[in-house]
């Protein structure tokens, strides 16, 4: 699996801008090629000949020929204006003052946190969106300023913390796209990474519905008693940052938890969601993610069993 | 070979330190049209090019208040904090004082260095008193708990009215020099281009005032509610 | 030690080293061509600072998943790696040329403020110190070169890496400012005699338009660091979310400098270009006045741009395509300049010696540059490619391989006027070749992995991304890269001590700067000839064919008769 390339657009909304770059690049090829083509020429027939001494014609300049190159590159240059024009337009299109917002994207130090505000589910890193449809989305951020880039799906945008932006989200196939946090965010920008995950509307519809619940203890191959880990989860500070609906744990200040049995990866692309990575995560956070604004727990086996437990078979 | 005529080349050890170098004076001198006019000596020219950034530099922190202003401005602002008419008393010393300077060149010009070097003090008093003004407002409004970090007013106020003080008392600094050199026997000529340049610098922070006066003061003063 | 002859004294060479007096003359000189060569020398030695800096990060980046630096020490590197290259080697380095031969250039003894040239120079120096002390003051800053806010504020940047890096640029851009002023000045007062402004050097126009440049470029960058430290120092609010400041206020700031350094960053490059294709094409400069003009086009213009920085700020639509069309206009005076070149090519009896193949390479290096800047100014095309590595590409290639380029074929150029000798041109072979073919696989493959999804400012990438070969064959370059520059020290310092005697103009060129002794005396010269034209010592040497014999030189048939 390769994160996913500007050229290889899945979206209405990609697909204008990898077309415009696609011409651009031509056209810059072009010019490149006449440039190279006039240095080549000129390296070739213009070579000083061994032995020759004299010096060439004093010639300085020519009117009309500057005229060509100015004109030449205004031409085209009024050209790309036009091509910027439209591809703005269908790329990014207007958005209208009282659109509902469906989805909103808020950027945290070193994560993201996705909110369906029309069917109040809230999940972290992994976004789930259906096929062929055009959502809109409302940009946030709770600290530093972010990027949000799905290089498949469309365009870029800033994440600021005292402004809100929007743009909208659409994928024309079902599938897993990569994106990126783009603006540097401090520590480890690095890993955070997020994937979408496009499904047909069924299995979205599912996926939602299965959100909507709170998470239930399904079961898994960890070994541990998810029963005796939640009271481990609850009885810990973990519930000072994280959120699980159906318990006491609320805070918001790290990914909620709800379904976090549910997802591929955690820690924003850090690891995938394996028993294994759990533990050395709660243990040491810092050793998988350094930087990462969570602290190392130093449980006994039976609780961290528990615990991991807990947590993977929150489906 | 070619017998085309070689110049001497000027040697001037230190150029920088008249006014104008004889090379300077030849050409602006000049009549014939091979030898570059020289538009103004190097000294003005200077400091019209500091001014030309001087004026970016303001121009951004006065856009940085207009900008905050019109966002809107949580807690106190201008308008119920600033003493305007203390202020502008205060200001007309400034204001007076370009007019002082511009008195003191006339006498330079004209020869007369007593009174050259009287209406330079009496330029720096009136910047002085100015100053005194600005120490006078900042007590009070820290005394009221309007600070830097007090909100946004607070932060823009200081900072625009701040860089403005420092750049008089810079001038303040500079035109006390000058005067004090003056009564040491300088300024004889009857011209100097430091001088002039100098004058320049104090008519322009004179105008940065009138600008941050107008905006920072008088507008929320006579503006409705 | 050997004597070495870099004192631009008349016919004494250096005083040793190590002789106290010897130093002293360095320190409290005020003499232009000593200055001009402390730039050079200091911002060369930045160079290997932050060059060394790249290394690491480049090995950092050499495999997925790496360990070698953590993410605390990699965002430090590449903060000060492009801090460094902006501020403490291109910008001191192109000011250093400046210094050195502009006074040479048009018949002066010195720049007009002497002893304002030597603050410039120590301000700098001092800023640099300043900015480098952070490293033992407990971390070096950590937010990239744009420090965008509020990232760069007390909650996230808790250390006092920023405090020394906006203080560091505050005292080297005061110097910038100065030196500004100083050639604005110097050009206008000091030409020689019968020089007119439509007369000189192209380097000088080129340096003059700079010293605009900075006049009203740095006021922004000085404003917006004294708001960040009133922020960091006083707790003011400017750029802080949470006391109602505006952090995208800092960004407008910050690029309304950032946009017009990236030409103060090149046009002095293109003034050494246009010295060196003519006198090694052995024709004038091809369509002079509108290469002057295109200079004071792409001036005004790059006042105008700057929002091109902030397309996925979210503006809105109108200042997008505002920006974004200006940035495309810009593409026209830069493309006047090389079509110009071209055509002082075509038509000469080129001789390639290493100044002249730099200078060929920049043409193709820097049009490549220049057209995927093009294409970020194509607004959506920068929605895909904003802050990947596609930008860190296009910053290469027009900064290393457009400014770095030309700065080399004006090494190999002026070396023999600076210094009395030449560089050598066997070692000049290996070290163009090995620049050119380092430089392009470090950088070319830079553009495939920007539009691959690799976001820039990252200290590692996980393996499933694929980008792992492509990084690894840039770090490689990289050290190709290294290499060369070491080729580059060892000529210098094999040529220093027996390069071959240069004489006064071992290139036959054709400016004043030739027509003095090398290196020139104190007092620069004895005689300077009569300027009836652009090229004096070509009408001396051609009276019989002079170039103000030739009416309107710009209109002039083309070569191709
Ligand atoms: C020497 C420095 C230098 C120079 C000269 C340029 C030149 C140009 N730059 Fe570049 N730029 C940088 C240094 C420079 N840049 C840096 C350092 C950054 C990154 C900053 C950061 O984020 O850290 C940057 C980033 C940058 C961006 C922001 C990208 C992003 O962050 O998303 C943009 C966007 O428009 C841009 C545009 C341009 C344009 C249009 C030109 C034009 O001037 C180019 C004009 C030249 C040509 C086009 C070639 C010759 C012309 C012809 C042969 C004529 C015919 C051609 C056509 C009509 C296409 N640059
Ligand atoms: C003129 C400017 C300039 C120059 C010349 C360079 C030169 C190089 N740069 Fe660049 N770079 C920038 C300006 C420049 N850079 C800027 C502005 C940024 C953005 C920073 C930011 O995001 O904030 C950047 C960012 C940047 C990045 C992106 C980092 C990131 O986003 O994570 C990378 C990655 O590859 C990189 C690599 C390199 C390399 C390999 C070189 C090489 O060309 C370097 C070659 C030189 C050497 C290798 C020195 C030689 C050393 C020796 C010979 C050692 C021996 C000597 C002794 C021991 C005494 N640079
Ligand atoms: C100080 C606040 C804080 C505390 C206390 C805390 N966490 Fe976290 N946690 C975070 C933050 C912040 C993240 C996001 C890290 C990142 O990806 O950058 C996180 C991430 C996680 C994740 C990965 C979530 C995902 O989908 O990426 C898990 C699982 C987790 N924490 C479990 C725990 C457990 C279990 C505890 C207690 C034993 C705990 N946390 C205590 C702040 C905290
Ligand atoms: Cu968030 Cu980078
Ligand atoms: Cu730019």
């Amino acid at each position: 699996m390769e994160s996913g390339s500007v050229f290889d657009p899945n979206s209405p909304l990609a697909k204008p801008i990898s077309d415009v770059f696609t011409i651009v690049l031509l056209l810059g090829l072009g010019v490149f090629l006449l440039i190279a083509g006039l240095v080549t020429f000129a390296i070739i027939r213009y070579r000083r000949r061994p032995g020759d001494d004299t010096e060439p014609i004093q010639s300085a300049g020519n009117f009309r020929l500057e005229v060509a190159w100015t004109a030449g590159p205004l031409l085209l240059g009024i050209g790309l204006m036009v091509l910027t024009f439209t591809t703005m337009g269908a790329s990014d299109p207007a958005k209208p003052t009282g659109q509902e917002v469906d989805l909103e994207v808020i950027g945290h130090q070193w994560w993201w946190e996705y909110r369906y505000l029309k069917d109040n589910v809230v999940t972290a890193n992994e976004l789930h969106i259906p096929v062929g449809q055009r959502l809109y989305v409302r940009f946030k951020s709770s600290d530093v300023i972010h990027g949000w880039w799905v290089p498949q799906l469309g365009r870029q945008m800033q994440i600021n913390p005292d402004h809100v932006n929007y743009t909208w989200l659409q994928s024309d196939k079902a599938g897993l796209f990569y994106g990126a946090c783009t603006q540097y965010c401090g520590g480890p920008h690095a890993w955070m990474l997020l994937q979408v995950i496009a499904q047909p509307q069924d299995q979205y519809d599912q996926w939602l519905q299965q959100q909507k619940q709170a998470g239930q203890s399904v079961a898994t191959e960890a070994p541990g008693d998810p029963a005796k880990g939640q009271q481990v989860f609850l009885n810990n500070t973990c519930v000072n940052c994280h959120a699980i609906a159906g318990t006491t744990a609320n805070a918001q200040v790290g990914p909620n938890l709800t379904h976090f049995g549910a997802r591929k990866t955690f820690g924003a692309g850090v690891s995938t969601n394996t028993p294994e990575n759990l533990t050395k995560w709660i243990k040491n956070p810092q050793a998988v993610k350094p930087g990462v604004l969570m602290p190392g727990y130093q449980f006994n086996d039976e609780d961290m069993r528990n615990l991991v437990a807990y947590l993977e078979s929150l489906k | 070979m070619s017998e085309a005529r070689m110049q001497p080349a000027q040697v001037s050890t230190q150029p920088e330190q008249a006014g104008l170098s004889a090379r300077d004076r030849e050409a602006m001198d000049s009549k014939s049209p091979e030898v570059p006019r020289l538009l103004m000596d190097r000294t003005k020219l200077m400091m019209l090019c500091f001014l030309g950034s001087e004026v970016v530099f303001f121009g951004l922190l006065i856009i940085a208040y207009i900008y905050y202003q019109v966002k809107g401005i949580q807690g106190p602002n201008a308008k119920e904090i600033l003493n305007v008419p203390r202020t502008f008393v205060f200001s007309l010393f400034l204001f007076a004082s370009s007019g002082t300077i511009f008195i003191a060149e006339r006498f330079l010009a004209r020869k007369n260095h007593r009174m050259f070097i009287t209406w330079m003090w009496i330029t720096v008093l009136f910047g002085a008193i100015f100053i005194a003004g600005q120490v006078w407002e900042y007590t009070e409004l820290l005394s009221d708990n309007i600070t830097m970090t007090r909100n946004l007013f607070g932060t823009t106020f200081f900072t625009v009215t701040g860089f403005h003080g420092l750049h008089v008392t810079a001038g303040l600094i500079v035109l006390s020099i000058f005067t004090v050199l003056g009564m040491l026997g300088d300024f004889r000529r009857g011209h100097s281009s430091a001088l002039t340049a100098a004058s320049w610098y104090w008519h322009f922070v004179d105008v940065v005032w009138v600008v941050i006066f107008s905006l920072i003061y008088l507008i929320p003063f006579f503006s409705q509610s | 030690m050997t004597n070495i002859p870099l004192v631009p004294e008349a016919t004494k060479p250096l005083p040793k080293i190590t002789d106290q007096s010897g130093l002293l003359t360095w320190v409290a000189s005020v003499d232009h061509k000593l200055l001009g060569i402390l730039y050079i020398l200091t911002s060369g030695f930045f160079m290997l600072v932050g060059g060394i800096e790249a290394l690491l990060m480049r090995i950092q980046l050499g495999s997925a998943n790496n360990t070698f630096l953590s993410p605390a020490v990699y965002n430090q590197l590449f903060t000060m790696h492009g801090t460094t290259m902006v501020f403490l080697v291109v910008m001191p380095l192109l000011i250093g040329f400046g210094v050195y031969l502009v006074p040479l250039m048009i018949g002066a003894t010195d720049m007009a403020f002497p002893r304002l040239n030597a603050m410039s120079y120590w301000l700098f120096l001092l800023g640099g110190l300043l900015l480098y002390y952070s490293f033992v003051s407990g971390g070096a800053p950590d937010v990239g070169w744009f420090s965008y806010a509020p990232l760069s504020e007390k909650p996230y940047a808790t250390g006092l890496g920023v405090d020394y890096w906006a203080l560091g640029l505050l005292v080297t851009g005061i110097g910038s400012l100065a030196g500004g002023i100083n050639f604005v000045v110097t050009i206008m007062t000091m030409r020689a005699p019968g020089m007119k402004l439509t007369q000189m050097p192209m380097f000088v126009w080129t340096t003059f338009i700079n010293g605009f440049l900075l006049i009203l470029a740095l006021p922004p960058l000085n404003a917006a660091l004294v708001m960040l430290l009133a922020d960091r120092q006083l707790t003011a609010h400017f750029f802080r979310p949470q006391g109602g400041g505006d952090s995208v206020l800092w960004q407008h700031y910050f690029w309304a400098f950032g946009h017009p350094e990236v030409y103060i960053m090149v046009l002095p490059a293109f003034g050494m270009l246009s010295e060196v294709i003519p006198v090694f094409s052995r024709k004038p400069l091809f369509g002079y006045s509108f290469v002057a003009g295109s200079t004071v086009a792409i001036l005004l213009l790059s006042l105008l741009v700057y929002g091109h920085h902030m397309l996925t700020t979210d503006l809105g639509p109108v200042w997008n395509f505002f920006f974004g069309a200006a940035s495309i206009l810009i593409a026209v005076p830069t493309g006047i300049k090389i079509f110009n070149w071209c055509a002082t090519m075509i038509g000469g009896k080129i001789r390639f010696t290493t100044s002249m193949k730099f200078a060929t390479a920049f043409l193709l290096l820097f049009t490549i540059g220049g057209i995927t800047g093009v294409s970020f100014a194509v607004v959506p095309i920068d929605w895909q490619s904003n802050n990947s590595y596609y930008v860190v590409a296009h910053m290469h290639y027009v900064l290393f391989g457009g400014t770095y380029f030309a700065v080399m074929a004006g090494t190999y150029y002026w070396f023999p006027k600076m210094t009395g000798r030449m560089l050598s041109e066997k070692l000049g072979v290996w070290h163009f070749w090995l620049t050119f073919i380092g430089f392009n696989m470090t950088f070319f493959i830079q553009h495939v992995l920007g539009v691959a999804g690799m976001p820039r400012r990252v200290y590692t990438y996980p393996k499933f991304a694929g980008w792992e070969l492509m990084n690894l064959i840039s770090t490689i370059g990289a050290f190709i890269l290294a290499f060369s520059v070491l080729v580059l020290i060892i000529n210098v310092i094999i040529s220093l001590v027996r390069g071959k005697e240069a004489g006064d103009n071992p290139w036959d060129a054709w400016t004043l700067e030739w027509a003095t002794t090398s290196p020139p005396p104190v007092y620069n010269f004895d005689q300077v000839p009569p300027i009836r034209g652009r090229r004096p010592l070509w009408d001396l040497k051609h009276p019989e064919d002079p170039d103000w014999k030739r009416r309107e030189p710009d209109r002039q048939r083309s070569t191709e008769e």
